[in-house]
C-alpha cells in the first residue's frame, strides 16, 4: 500500500527517472535502518518501472542476501554483473553468497587458452561490447575518409598503417560480439529459490529422483516441457524440475 | 548315530598298511582292487581305488569306470588316508571306496581307472571279474556256516519320498529318506550325502533316534524310520536329478535256532552277531519349470515362495546429523536365502550407509520360512519433511502361479535442525581460498545510482543498432564520390567547365528575364546570346572569345549532335546578335518567345551531350 502511495506520489511530482532515483534513494534508506524487506520492496518497484541499473541489482541482491533469501540474492548479483562485469563489489558479494550454498558443484577445470579467450570475450557487458564497437567503427570510417584527402604522403602512409591492425580489431570483436549475442538469445541460465528441489528423471510429478539441489545453485536451463524445465549443472548433470523452483537470470 | 565296524573297511585298512610298506617310490601308483573277482548276481562288490605315494593326499576321487551294465552303483564307501612313516620316510595314501551291486551274469573286466595329478595321468589295472547267475538265493550271499537268512533287498530298503516332482524354479522340494526294514537294524550310518547338483539346499533338523513307524507293503511288515529330511531348491530350470543318498546298515543276523541256552542267550541285538549292508535310494527327477516371464514386475529378483514387507523407522523425528535406523524386514516362506535387497528410495539429503543383514530361518518337514532384515543407517543432513518412497518387494507365488507384489507404505521422517548447523553458516568442507571470506559479510550498497536502463535492455534489439551500421557505409560513399569529383576537377580543365555550364547558362538566363522589358532589347539579347554561346563554349571546353557560327557548328558535328539542333542553336545565336544591333524595337512577346527558346535548345544540348 505504501508503495502504491510512493508511486503515485512520485508520478504526480516527478518525472519518471526522477521517480526511479527517489525509489532508489528511499530503499537505500530503509537498507540502512536494517529494514531490508522495505528496501526490497523499493528496489523492485524501480524494476517494475521497467527500470533498471547494475546498482539496483546489486542493492536489491544485497537487501536479498540481508533478509536470507540466498537465491534471490545470487539472481540479483548475477544480473548485476550482466550490466557491470568485472565490478568488484558485486564479484566479492556473489562470493560471499555462494559460500553459503548447500550444494558444492565442481567447476570443470578449463585450459589456459579456454579462461583467456572466456576473460577476453567477458571483458564488457553486452551493451559495453556494442558501443565500443560502434566507436571504433566511426574511428575507422573517420580515418578513411581523412586518408583520402591527405595532399602529404607520408602522413597518409601513417594514418593507413593505423587503420589496417584497427580494422582487424575491429572485425575479431564483431566475431565476438556475434558470440556473445548468440549466448544471449540462447543461454537461460537461472538459480534455484527453494530450500530444497528435487531433480527427476523426467517431467513427470512421480518421476524418479535423480539428485537433490538447494538454494542458491547456478544452472543451466536447456529444455522445456510444460511446467518443468530441464537443467544441467557446471559439473555436467541433467534432469528435470519444476519451473516455479528456480528463476531465470 | 553308531557307526559300525565293517569287514570291507578292515580290509582296506588292511590293505593300506601293506600298500604303505611298498610305497619307497615317490611317484604316484594307482592301484584297484576288488573283494572278490568271483560274484554271483544280486550280491554286493566292493571296488577300492588306492593311490600311494607322493601327492596321494591331493588327489581328486577319481572318475569311475564305466561297469557296462554288469555292475550298478549303489554308493560310496567314503575316502580313507593315511600317512606312516617308516625309517623316516613318508609315505603317503589315499583310498577311495565303492560299491557295486551285481545285476548281469557274465565275465565282464572292469577298465582301467585313470587318475590325473600333476598333468600326468596314472593308471590302475584291469579287472576281471566272472559273474555268476543267481544260482543261489541271496540267503546264501555269504556263505557263512551259521550266518544265513539276511533278506534280499525286499527286506531292507530306503525310499526318497518327494512332496513335488513338478516344480517352479526356486520352489522348495520337501525329500525324506526312510528306511524301510523287514529286519533288525541295530545301526547305520550315512555313507553317502545324496548329490544335489543343480540345487540349494536347506537340512531339516531330524531327531537324534528317529521314530520308528510301522508300515505294511504288500502284506509285510516293516519297520520304518525317517532317517533324513531335506529341502532343495532348483536353482535353474530344466530336469533336474537328485543323486542316491547310501546308508550303510547293520542288520542282525538271523541265526539257525538252536537249543543251547547261551546261543539264545546271546541272541539279541547286544551281543547277536550283525551284518553290514549297503543300502541306496532311488534317484529322483525332478521337473523344474522356469517362472513365466509374463507380468514379470521390474522389481523382480528371484524371490519365490509367500511373503510380507513392513518398513518402519525407529523414530518418526530427528534432528540433522542425528542417525534413524530403517529396518526392512521380509518375512514369509520360500528361499529367504536368496532374497536381495529391495530398493530403497533414500532422498538424496540422507547419508546413508550399507545395510546390515540378519537372517532367521526355521527349517520345518514341510515348510521353510522364516524373514531377512535389512538394517539401513540414515543419517538425515537438512531439516525439513524427509518422504521415502513405498518400498516395493516382487515376488513368484508358486501356489497361485502368477507374480505378486509387497509393498510396505511411505515413510515420514521430520528432521529439525540440530546443533550443528549447516544453513545460515557456510558449509564446511570449503577450500583453502574460501576459508578467508568465512565470516566476512557482504559489502555495503551502492549509494549512488548511475544510469537507468530499461529492464532487459538489449542494444542489438534495437532499430538505432542497424542504422548505426549503415552509417560508416554512406559515409564512405559519400566521400568517395567527393573525392572523385575533387580529383576530375584539379585534374581536368574541361570536366570543370562542362560541370560548371549549366549553372553559369541559368545565371546569365535569369539575369536576361530581369531585362525582359521592351526598352532594355539591346541588353536582354546580349545576355541571350552570351548564356547560349558561353554553354556551348564550356561544355565543348572552346574558347568563349571571337567564336564563330562556324566552329561552333564544326565541334557539334563532332560530337555527333545532329542537324537539327544545331541549326536551331545557331538560328537562335544569330537572331539575337541580329536584334542586339537592330535599329527598331522588337516586340515583348517576341522577347519572350527567344527567352524560352534559349531554354529549351539548352536542355536539349545538355542532354544530347
Amino acid at each position: 500500500m505504501r508503495k502504491l502511495i510512493i508511486i503515485l506520489l512520485a508520478c504526480i511530482g516527478l518525472g519518471a527517472a526522477n521517480q526511479a532515483d527517489y525509489l532508489f534513494q528511499q530503499g537505500n534508506e530503509a537498507y540502512k535502518n536494517n529494514q531490508y524487506s522495505e528496501a526490497i520492496t523499493h528496489y523492485e518497484s524501480i524494476l517494475r518501472m521497467g527500470k533498471t541499473s547494475a546498482s539496483v541489482y546489486y542493492n536489491l541482491g544485497n537487501a536479498y542476501y540481508k533478509n536470507n533469501q540466498l537465491g534471490k540474492a545470487i539472481v540479483n548479483y548475477e544480473r548485476a554483473l550482466l550490466l557491470a562485469p568485472h565490478d568488484g563489489d558485486i564479484e566479492f558479494n556473489l562470493h560471499i553468497a555462494q559460500l553459503r550454498i548447500v550444494d558444492k558443484i565442481a567447476a570443470p577445470e578449463f585450459d589456459y587458452i579456454f579462461k583467456v579467450w572466456q576473460s577476453i570475450k567477458y571483458t564488457l557487458s553486452l551493451n559495453q561490447w556494442m558501443l565500443s564497437l560502434f566507436f571504433l567503427m566511426i574511428l575507422i570510417t573517420l580515418l578513411i575518409i581523412l586518408q583520402w584527402f591527405i595532399k602529404n604522403r607520408g602522413v597518409q602512409n601513417i594514418v593507413r598503417q593505423v587503420l589496417a591492425p584497427l580494422a582487424g580489431i575491429f572485425i575479431f570483436g564483431i566475431f565476438l560480439f556475434g558470440i556473445r549475442v548468440r549466448e544471449d538469445i540462447s543461454i537461460k541460465n537461472a538459480v534455484i529459490l527453494e530450500q530444497k528441489v528435487n531433480v527427476v528423471s523426467e517431467p513427470a510429478a512421480n518421476a524418479t529422483e535423480v539428485f537433490a539441489l538447494h538454494e542458491g545453485v547456478k544452472v543451466r536451463i536447456i529444455d522445456r516441457s510444460g511446467n518443468f524445465v530441464r537443467i544441467r549443472l557446471s559439473d555436467g548433470k541433467d534432469g528435470w524440475l519444476p519451473a516455479s523452483a528456480l528463476e531465470i537470470i | 548315530m553308531k557307526k559300525s565296524i565293517n569287514e570291507t573297511a578292515l580290509f582296506i585298512l588292511m590293505h593300506l598298511i601293506c600298500c604303505s610298506t611298498f610305497a619307497a617310490a615317490q611317484s604316484l601308483s594307482v592301484r584297484a582292487t576288488v573283494n572278490q573277482t568271483q560274484i554271483a548276481v544280486n550280491q554286493q562288490l566292493a571296488f577300492n581305488i588306492e593311490l600311494v605315494g607322493e601327492g596321494a593326499q591331493k588327489v581328486n576321487p577319481p572318475e569311475l569306470p564305466d561297469m557296462g551294465g554288469y555292475l550298478t552303483f549303489l554308493g560310496s564307501g567314503g575316502t580313507s588316508q593315511n600317512i606312516s612313516f617308516v625309517n623316516g620316510k613318508m609315505s603317503v595314501s589315499k583310498s577311495f571306496s565303492y560299491y557295486y551291486l551285481a545285476v548281469k551274469a557274465g565275465s565282464f573286466t572292469i577298465p582301467a581307472v585313470d587318475v590325473i595329478y600333476d598333468g600326468k595321468t596314472y593308471s590302475s589295472q584291469p579287472i576281471t571279474l566272472n559273474i555268476t547267475a543267481t544260482s543261489s538265493p541271496p540267503a546264501t550271499v555269504a556263505p557263512s556256516s551259521n550266518q544265513s537268512g539276511i533278506g534280499d533287498g525286499d527286506d531292507l530298503f530306503l525310499r526318497a519320498i518327494v512332496s513335488k516332482k513338478r516344480v517352479y524354479q526356486n520352489e522348495p522340494v520337501f525329500i525324506t529318506f526312510r528306511i524301510y526294514a523287514a529286519v533288525s537294524v541295530t545301526g547305520y550310518a550315512i555313507s553317502a550325502a545324496p548329490s544335489t547338483t543343480g540345487f540349494w539346499v536347506e537340512e531339516i533338523e531330524s531327531p537324534q533316534q528317529p521314530a520308528a513307524r510301522e508300515e505294511v507293503i504288500n502284506g509285510k511288515k516293516y519297520v520304518t524310520a525317517d532317517i533324513k529330511k531335506i529341502a532343495i531348491f532348483p536353482t535353474s530350470p530344466g530336469q533336474k536329478t537328485l543323486g542316491p543318498m547310501t546308508l550303510q546298515c547293520e542288520v542282525k543276523v538271523q541265526t539257525r535256532r538252536s537249543r543251547d541256552i547261551f546261543d539264545s542267550f546271546f541272541d539279541d541285538a547286544f551281543f547277536g552277531r550283525t551284518t553290514s549292508r549297503v543300502i541306496s535310494s532311488p534317484t529322483v527327477a525332478i521337473d523344474v519349470l522356469s517362472l513365466p516371464s509374463e507380468g514379470r514386475p521390474a522389481e523382480f529378483d528371484g524371490a519365490v515362495g509367500q511373503y510380507k514387507i513392513t518398513a518402519e523407522l525407529d523414530r518418526t523425528e530427528a534432528k540433522t546429523d542425528d542417525a534413524v535406523t530403517l529396518k526392512l524386514k521380509i518375512a514369509g516362506s520360500g528361499n529367504i536365502r536368496m532374497i536381495t535387497k529391495p530398493k530403497v528410495a533414500i532422498p538424496t539429503d540422507f547419508q546413508t550407509y550399507d545395510p546390515n543383514v540378519t537372517e532367521n530361518i526355521t527349517r520345518e518337514s514341510s515348510l521353510i520360512s522364516g524373514e531377512k532384515i535389512f538394517e539401513h543407517v540414515l543419517i538425515p543432513r537438512f531439516p525439513g519433511e524427509q518422504r521415502i518412497k513405498p518400498i516395493r518387494f516382487a515376488y513368484f507365488d508358486p501356489e497361485a502361479r502368477q507374480y505378486k507384489t509387497a509393498v510396505a507404505p511411505e515413510l515420514v521422517l521430520r528432521v529439525t535442525q540440530g546443533s550443528s548447523t549447516f544453513t545460515g553458516s557456510p558449509q564446511v568442507g570449503l577450500g583453502k581460498e574460501e576459508v578467508q571470506y568465512v565470516g566476512q559479510d557482504i559489502r555495503y550498497i551502492k549509494l549512488s545510482n548511475v544510469r537507468l536502463l530499461p529492464v532487459g535492455y538489449r542494444i542489438y534489439n534495437r532499430f538505432t543498432f542497424f542504422a548505426a551500421f549503415l552509417f560508416p557505409f554512406i559515409s564512405i560513399a559519400v566521400a568517395f564520390m567527393y573525392k572523385k569529383h575533387v580529383d576530375k576537377l584539379s585534374g581536368n580543365e574541361a570536366y570543370a567547365r562542362s560541370r560548371k555550364a549549366n549553372a553559369m547558362a541559368m545565371r546569365r538566363l535569369s539575369r536576361s528575364k530581369s531585362l525582359l522589358e521592351p526598352g532594355r532589347q539591346k541588353e536582354f539579347y546580349g545576355e541571350v546570346s552570351n548564356a547560349l554561346v558561353g554553354f556551348a563554349a564550356d561544355k565543348l571546353n572552346l574558347s568563349k572569345a571571337g567564336i564563330i557560327s562556324s566552329e561552333l557548328e564544326q565541334a557539334f558535328k563532332s560530337r555527333e549532335i545532329s542537324e537539327e539542333l544545331t541549326h536551331e542553336y545557331v538560328d537562335l545565336i544569330h537572331f539575337c546578335d541580329f536584334q542586339r544591333f537592330a535599329p527598331t524595337n522588337g516586340s515583348k512577346t517576341e522577347m519572350e518567345n527567344s527567352y524560352q527558346t534559349a531554354k529549351q535548345v539548352i536542355v536539349k544540348l545538355e542532354k544530347a551531350l
